[in-house]
């Protein structure tokens, strides 16, 4: 999709904003596993009652007959 | 708006939530769901079936049209049902909720549409749908087709009479690609409806800025920047609109 270039630095404000600077070098598979850590232990997540495991998700989906709600999201970086 | 009570206490009753995080740590197999899925970025949604089949991948970012959207999927689910089961189903119908739902290419569109009698409120839902499929498929094409050639097209739409719902999803594209060319070709009825669009855009746009000013931890140089950015978006568009406005 097109991004104009004040769309770009505003969206670059935003990831400064959360990040509070320039993101850091590539993460160590520990302290990849603290972010994902720290993201399923968001209100968001905990109090929704959001599964993420897939296969779980469409168990469950058929069991109760119901729709997967389904949000691409990452952990890794803001 | 996940964190929101009326989302939650609304998903409890009627959807399985699954987040797919991806994590980049290794071996972890739900990492590719995204691609899998077609999507090109964070954050995406969809509605899945039972077997992770995608029943949309318009999902509002909004309660309330995210309800309608939740609607058509299980109305979708409950014609599928039959489809499969071998029942008749009205064609129009099963057409409609496909298309709606995002689950045709512009040309199947066309095609399988062409073959059904529509009542006049179809033919009204078919034409903005292929319409929106049709902006879909120049967004994703803009870099290799360019800003001019993508501004004409959607030049041309508006010109046909082809303008997309307000509050839809494709009307920011529609707009701002009209606006460029109807400004590159000196059009005033056309810049005057894309240009007070593009100006409420610009002014929230500012207003957002000028409120990351308070508890904001980045440069504050770059908000600055930006701020300046839009301030000059918005002066220039209210010369251009009044410029058009006199001739």
């Amino acid at each position: 999709m097109m991004i104009k270039k004040e769309w770009l630095s505003l969206l670059s404000l935003a990831i400064g904003a959360v990040a509070g600077g320039t993101l850091q070098a590539q993460n160590s598979q520990d302290e990849l596993q603290k972010k994902y850590e720290a993201k399923v232990h968001e209100a968001w997540y905990t109090r929704g009652g959001w599964i993420d495991d897939f296969g779980a998700a469409k168990e469950r989906a058929r069991k109760e007959n119901k729709v997967v709600f389904a949000y691409f999201t990452r952990s890794y970086s803001p | 708006m996940f964190s929101k009570e009326e989302f939650q206490t609304w998903a409890k009753e009627n959807v399985v939530l699954f987040a797919s995080i991806m994590t980049k740590i290794d071996g972890r197999q739900d990492d590719a769901l995204l691609r899998d899925y077609g999507f090109g970025g964070f954050p995406s949604m969809a509605m899945l079936d039972g077997d992770g089949e995608a029943i949309t991948k318009k999902v509002e970012r909004e309660l309330p049209a995210m309800k309608e959207t939740f609607a058509k999927c299980n109305a979708f689910l409950k014609t599928k049902a039959k489809v499969d089961a071998g029942e008749e189903v009205d064609a129009a119908k099963w057409f409609m909720m496909r298309l709606t739902l995002g689950q045709l290419s512009v040309a199947e569109a066309k095609e399988q549409g062409g073959d059904l009698e529509l009542n006049e409120a179809q033919k009204v839902e078919f034409d903005q749908a292929v319409l929106a499929l049709e902006l879909d498929d120049l967004m994703k094409n803009y870099r290799k087709v360019g800003a001019e050639a993508t501004a004409n097209a959607v030049y041309d739409m508006f010109k046909a009479g082809r303008v997309p719902a307000a509050g839809s999803s494709s009307e920011t594209f529609f707009m701002s690609m009209l606006g460029s060319a109807a400004d590159k070709k000196n059009d005033g009825d056309a810049y005057l409806v894309a240009g007070p669009f593009l100006l409420k855009q610009a002014q929230n746009m500012l207003k957002r800025i000028e409120g990351m000013r308070e508890g904001y931890k980045g440069d504050p140089k770059r908000l600055e920047t930006a701020a300046e950015q839009f301030k000059k978006q918005v002066a220039d568009i209210e010369a251009k609109l009044e410029s058009y406005k006199k001739t």
